[in-house]
């Protein structure tokens, strides 16, 4: 165990140090340096453009900026190019309004995904089975920002429940009712979210029990006259849930992916859409950041799925 | 193996409906490119109309404001007008062509990468890339770089250092020492692409790159080989264990014929549902990033554009946002039900017993 | 004393919008402490045969007619729930590949475990005790070791042998061994037939073998079935079916076994193929390979004729 997480922790570092590298200098080296943003503004006069530069040491050698930056990342003294705010703490900031949605759509994915899924390979070709199917495939096909905005239709229409933002503007109350406004506002974003990726998931599942439920020991189990719901829910899905567990390492990353579209749509200040304005504004400092925060996520999920498989297969050695 | 695919294929109702849309919505593609392109096009989708603004689905024009040749063909806008009066319908003709060929180019490349990647790994990936290879290639991207920057003494310098090193390498055996095996090292460049969040990356690329056809098919592809690349990977790996293979090389056939005609079509199974399905996502992401106002640059129609545009009338004019919608949904949704049933009949363990 | 009587069995499955017979007009018997071998090549019907006595066939497959009595109970009318009360329990079966046949994720005392809880009330301590009473009955050191070990850390012949311990746990009156020694070595494999005679001997328990290998049937068998495309074309004592072997397949299967005394010969085989379950002809399903055929052949399939005392085959020419 302990040689697999040195390599694996080793290994991670070393393609944690070339991500830095690779985006580091994607950024850079593509056109468009933050200090030509307003080239035509008179405002800028050569002297402003050079201190701008120095400030931002864009006059050094790349490696040096490399470094600098790096170092700054890490003790949390980058600031942005956009409002000069500490990057970390505004990523922290929208990571906060980002998280209630993922919870709220991980939760519903992962929870819904195995009941529909294992009741669609049990029973496979009856009507449940039909009609998951059915929607499995619509909520797969249909782009998200249509989706999205037929739901609103349907929701205002018919219920007439604010949709926009994360909260009613100007809306003061006790806490209960607040809590209650802040619900609203969250239910059709992680609906959306949540609807895609059980579509996914219940399929995938699905398809692991058809398969499990096809192997020989299920037929042993059987032929021990063991009852048909231990067949299913004991013999069989101990065995199909086995890629699921290592799937679940890598939700992680999910944290940080915050979905643009869906918040562009409702107007979420979320992390999403913070990484879509970074990029149009050609903050670096916040770009990189993100890019850097998620690669470190992917792969703590990944490792820790990888974990994660080595304790529930008894097949790998650990 | 073929004529038992089809046949296993044909049984799937589903999967025949997903193909059978899939040839309509080609048809339609290219019917549309030919009526919508040239000077004087059938349905023109560039017509602006502004007396005719907003205009619900299958109403008639106007026929005492318009000029003769902005008469939409047959007198109606099939699909109604968007807020400059331009005809939807020819707008949603125009965008089908984007749409089928991002998919297909897109997928195109992607699979091509990923083949050619996921087969060097799981072919050679046991080769071990030694350390004068290494030195060597640092000293040719030095040189190229000396012969960039004009420094002609370091290249120079460069130059006799390699030289020199070349006749080192017979000699010194701690040269050829294998330092890490080619499987590492693209294993180790498809994790790190896959540490990139996708659409992230993608509207990265977009942002800095002028936003044309080309670029965002390209874009596309270049972002996503990773998944087929690591299914061929996986093939190879475990077929070039097999005895057929050892076979074919005891009777002395060539490595490259052994890849070309043997591995690859064993491996191609999960490539070709990967590809299917991938379409439909390419489709998908195109109109995302039209969405967000990064996709093909206006007047060029797709799908995604009219969406966007149209979201800002979502309740006085639905038609803008339900047409494109779903046409894309059926679209993607074709791809998708023929992939999967490819991959059912492509699957030997999940056919009924 | 008669165990198992099948009679007239046939079962079909659903191919590709076609029904097709597997096994047609099916019957044989078992006596209490016989081993009965049902003997032929791949795709004969034998699997589907055992399958079907308890009722473990393919969700596409169909008991079309037939009876089966065990113990004077028809096993083809009974309710599902009455059924599972059978299996593990009066009828046991151990199948070709142990690997696949184990549960990966359970470890051997689970499994063995489970077949005497499902069926029986014991406390904890009496089910590990029997476990291991079970593991040395099947001949594996170690047992209290390997009890919590898992399938894939134990050899073929050791799983096999789990697989037999586990058919073993309710003292079942029958088991149905579906090719288990297929898939070991040769050394193993006599080592597992052994083990099955010693059980015959101490327990008195039926055991109906199934096998392609005539040599496994000479060396266990007390009483032989021979099937062919879908039916039994011979049936009798083992003495019957190696020194007097009526039936022309019988004959044939026997005649291709290579033997140890004649230097330079030709192997035997019996011309042909045999026919895949859609494409079986019409008549005895024999006689496009067989030596005797006439036109009755091609009619009909012939019905059973006793030749002698036990021994009766099935063929319009030689019964």
């Amino acid at each position: 165990m302990l040689p697999f997480i040195i390599r694996s922790v080793v290994q991670k570092t070393v393609t944690l140090f070339f991500i830095s590298i690779i985006s580091f200098s994607v950024i850079h080296l593509a056109p468009g340096e933050p200090s030509q943003i307003n080239p035509m503004n008179p405002r800028f006069t050569p002297e402003l453009i050079k201190r701008f530069r120095s400030q931002f040491h864009l006059d050094k050698p790349l490696y040096v900026q490399y470094l600098i930056f790096y170092k700054d990342l890490f003790s949390g003294k980058l600031c942005s190019w956009k409002d000069g705010r500490p990057v970390l703490k505004k990523i922290w900031e929208r990571f906060l309004n980002s998280l209630p949605l993922f919870i709220v759509g991980t939760l519903l994915t992962w929870t819904l995904s195995f009941p529909v899924g294992i009741h669609s390979a049990i029973k496979r070709g009856g009507i449940f089975d039909k009609t998951a199917t059915f929607f499995a495939y619509l909520f797969i096909s249909i782009p998200g920002f249509f989706f999205a905005y037929v739901l609103i239709i349907f929701v205002v229409n018919t219920f007439h429940v604010p949709v926009i933002g994360m909260k009613t503007f100007g809306f003061s109350s006790d806490s209960i009712h607040i809590f209650m406004d802040r619900i609203w506002h969250m239910f059709i974003p992680s609906v959306l979210s949540a609807t895609g990726g059980i579509a996914i998931l219940s399929r995938y599942v699905r398809s692991q029990m058809l398969e499990v439920e096809a192997q020989d020991y299920i037929r042993t189990a059987r032929a021990k006259g063991v009852p048909e719901d231990d067949v299913h829910y004991k013999h069989a899905l101990r065995n199909a849930l086995l890629p699921f567990i290592t799937m679940f390492g890598l939700v992680i990353p999910g944290l940080i992916g915050g979905s643009v579209i869906i918040e562009s749509i409702f107007s979420w200040p979320g992390i999403g859409r913070m990484a879509y304005e970074a990029i149009l504004s050609r903050d670096y400092p916040v770009v990189i950041t993100l890019n850097f925060i998620s690669a470190v996520l992917v792969l703590i999920g990944t490792f820790i799925s990888d974990l994660l498989y080595m304790i529930a297969d008894p097949r790998i050695k650990l | 193996m073929k004529r038992g695919l089809w046949a296993t294929l044909k049984k799937d109702k589903l999967g025949m409906l997903g193909l059978f849309i899939f040839v309509l919505f080609f048809i339609v593609a290219v019917l549309g490119l030919i009526l919508t392109s040239g000077r004087h096009p059938i349905f023109n989708p560039s017509m602006i109309r502004l007396e005719e603004k907003l205009k619900p689905p299958l109403s008639h024009a106007n026929t005492e404001v318009l000029l003769p040749d902005q008469i939409p063909p047959f007198g109606i806008y099939i699909l109604g007008t968007d807020e400059l009066g331009r005809d939807v319908f020819s707008r949603m003709l125009q965008g089908a062509w984007v749409s089928l060929t991002v998919g297909f180019v897109a997928v195109g490349i992607s699979v091509a990468i990923g083949i050619v990647v996921g087969g060097i790994a799981g072919y050679f990936g046991h080769h071990y890339v030694k350390a004068y290879h290494i030195i060597l290639s640092c000293l040719f991207l030095l040189a190229i770089f000396f012969f960039a920057k004009k420094e002609w003494l370091f290249l120079g310098i460069t130059s006799f250092i390699t030289i020199s090193l070349l006749f080192f390498i017979k000699e010194k055996s701690f040269l050829k020492k294998g330092i890490i095996s080619v499987d590492s090292i693209i294993t180790g460049i498809i994790d790190v692409m896959l540490c990139f969040p996708s659409f992230f990356l993608i509207l990265t690329i977009v942002a800095f790159i002028p936003g044309s056809l080309y670029s965002i098919m390209a874009v596309i592809g270049l972002t996503s080989w990773m998944g087929t690349a690591r299914f061929v990977r996986a093939e190879f790996l475990s077929l070039r264990e097999q005895d057929f293979v050892l076979a074919a090389k005891a009777l002395g056939v060539s490595e490259f014929r052994i890849i070309f005609k043997h591995m690859i079509p064993n491996a191609i199974a999960p490539v070709l549902v990967s590809a299917t399905l991938g379409i439909a996502s390419a489709i998908l992401t195109e109109a995302g990033l039209s969405f967000l106002g990064f996709g093909v640059p206006p007047p060029h129609a797709t799908w995604g554009n009219i969406l966007a545009d149209g979201k800002q009338y979502l309740f006085d004019a639905p038609w803008l946002t339900f047409a494109p919608g779903i046409a894309i949904l059926v679209v993607v949704l074709s791809f998708n039900l023929f992939g999967e049933a490819l991959r059912d009949a492509l699957n030997p363990r999940l056919r009924a017993r | 004393m008669t165990l198992l009587s099948v009679q007239d069995l046939s079962v079909g499955f659903f191919i590709e919008n076609e029904f097709a017979l597997a096994v047609r007009d099916v019957s044989f018997s078992v006596k209490k402490g016989e081993i009965l071998c049902l003997v032929g090549e791949s795709g004969c019907g034998k699997t589907v045969t055992s399958l079907s006595i308890l009722r473990l066939i393919p969700p596409n497959g169909r008991i079309v007619e037939g009876r089966i009595l065990f113990k004077g109970k028809d096993l083809c009318k009974l309710s599902e729930e009455q059924m599972r009360d059978i299996r593990g329990k009066e009828i046991s079966m151990i199948f070709q590949e142990p690997l696949t046949s184990l549960n990966p994720v359970f470890t051997i005392k689970d499994q063995i475990a489970e077949a005497i809880m499902v069926h029986e009330n014991a406390s904890k301590q009496e089910i590990t005790d029997r476990c291991i009473t079970l593991l040395k009955e099947v001949g594996i050191s170690e047992p209290e070791k390997r009890l919590y070990d898992y399938p894939h850390q134990l050899s073929g012949g050791q799983r096999q042998r789990v697989m037999i311990a586990i058919a073993l746990a309710c003292n079942p009156s029958l088991i149905i061994a579906d090719e288990p020694t297929t898939a070991l070595d040769v050394t193993v494999q006599a080592q597992i037939l052994t083990l099955f005679k010693e059980l015959q001997e101490k327990y008195n328990i039926s055991l109906l073998y199934i096998t392609h290998d005539l040599s496994v049937v000479a060396q266990i068998a007390d009483r032989v079935c021979v099937m062919y495309a879908g039916i039994i074309v011979e049936e009798g004592s083992v003495e019957h079916i190696f020194y007097s072997p009526a039936h022309p397949y019988t004959k044939g299967l026997l005649d291709s076994l290579p033997k140890r005394h004649f230097k330079n010969q030709k192997l035997k085989s019996i011309p042909g193929f045999v026919p895949d379950l859609l494409s079986r002809p019409k008549g005895c399903p024999f006689h496009p390979r067989c030596p005797l055929t006439e036109k009755l052949c091609t009619e009909a399939i012939p019905d059973f004729k006793e030749l002698e005392d036990g021994h009766r085959i099935r063929c319009h020419i030689l019964g």
